[in-house]
């Protein structure tokens, strides 16, 4: 046996079961028609602008890094051995040791 | 479906004649799942419109995948739970105005009367559109489409990206929180 509550509950629940369609406004249709002339439908590809603008931005990165790295590996290549900076250090003497240098005389 | 596929690609070239199918085939489809989902005529009708508008604007990225309605009850819920969010938050401003005096805009939402319900329904139905506000949006949405559109759990899961089983239980859920939320207004 149910109690009232539970009977008001299980009806309420089923105040849904026989509900019709809401109709919508007459007009709907024709100012929807009226609507849809003022607008144009997104072209396909603007669909992608979001990948597109990524791919671009990876693009732009990418090619960034590589001409960077490019010039780094021109300037080391550009620079004089060590070897070679040593033979002139000896050559001109800027190594040897000072001639005021009295605690080694 | 060969109909479909020729009925999307009409679409697809703006043809004004296959927009005139779409929305006399579709509106009171939209307009009644918006309506079970925000339960506000007027606010109904203006969604409705929009999800027409998003259709004509983004066909192209129709696939053909899903039928052509799933594609549409889609949007007609994204587009609906959008409205609701921005309801949702502009009831905030307004509670915080109310508090500090500078509205007096209700915050409170009115009773809803499903204009399809019967007469001597109506009051019991609005109290059940009140309980239904309070579920999980996953279960409300499964709930409202079955039992306001009367779908049945397969179409719900096609729409929903779920699987049957997990729509049954949806439901079920709904309606044992239901049974408690409605047993709170009835002993209240």
């Amino acid at each position: 046996m149910k109690t009232k509550i539970e009977q008001q509950i299980d009806d309420a629940l089923t105040s849904l079961d026989m509900v019709k369609r809401a109709e919508i406004s007459p007009y709907f249709k024709t100012r929807m028609k009226g609507m849809l002339t003022k607008i144009q439908p997104e072209p396909a590809f603007l669909s992608f602008k979001f990948t597109l603008a990524m791919a671009t931005i990876a693009i732009i990165l990418t090619a960034n890094t590589f001409l960077l790295y490019q010039r780094l590996n021109q300037n080391s290549a550009s620079k004089k051995p060590i070897h070679e900076i040593n033979e002139i250090s000896e050559m001109y003497h800027f190594n040897s040791t000072p001639v005021l240098d009295y605690d080694n005389q | 479906m060969s109909d479909q596929i020729h009925f999307v690609a009409l679409l697809k070239t703006g043809d004004s004649w296959a927009y005139d199918k779409l929305i006399e085939d579709y509106q009171h489809m939209v307009y009644n799942t918006v309506l079970g989902i925000v339960n506000h005529l007027q606010d109904a009708e203006d969604i409705t419109q929009n999800v027409f508008i998003q259709i004509f604007k983004s066909i192209h990225d129709f696939k053909g995948d899903s039928k052509l309605s799933t594609w549409i009850y889609r949007i007609a819920i994204t587009k609906s739970l959008e409205w609701e969010r921005k309801k949702k938050s502009k009831r905030s401003i307004n509670y915080f105005k109310n508090l500090i005096g500078i509205s007096t805009e209700s915050t409170e939402m009115s009773a809803f009367h499903h204009p399809g319900v019967e007469l001597q329904n109506k009051e019991l139905s609005a109290l059940l559109f009140k309980a239904i506000k309070k579920l999980p949006e996953n279960q409300r949405l499964a709930f409202v489409l079955i039992k306001v559109e009367g779908l049945n759990y397969q179409e719900v899961g096609e729409i929903m990206n779920k699987s049957t089983k997990s729509i049954e239980g949806l439901v079920l859920r709904a309606k044992a929180q239901l049974k408690l939320i409605l047993n709170d207004y009835f002993t209240e």
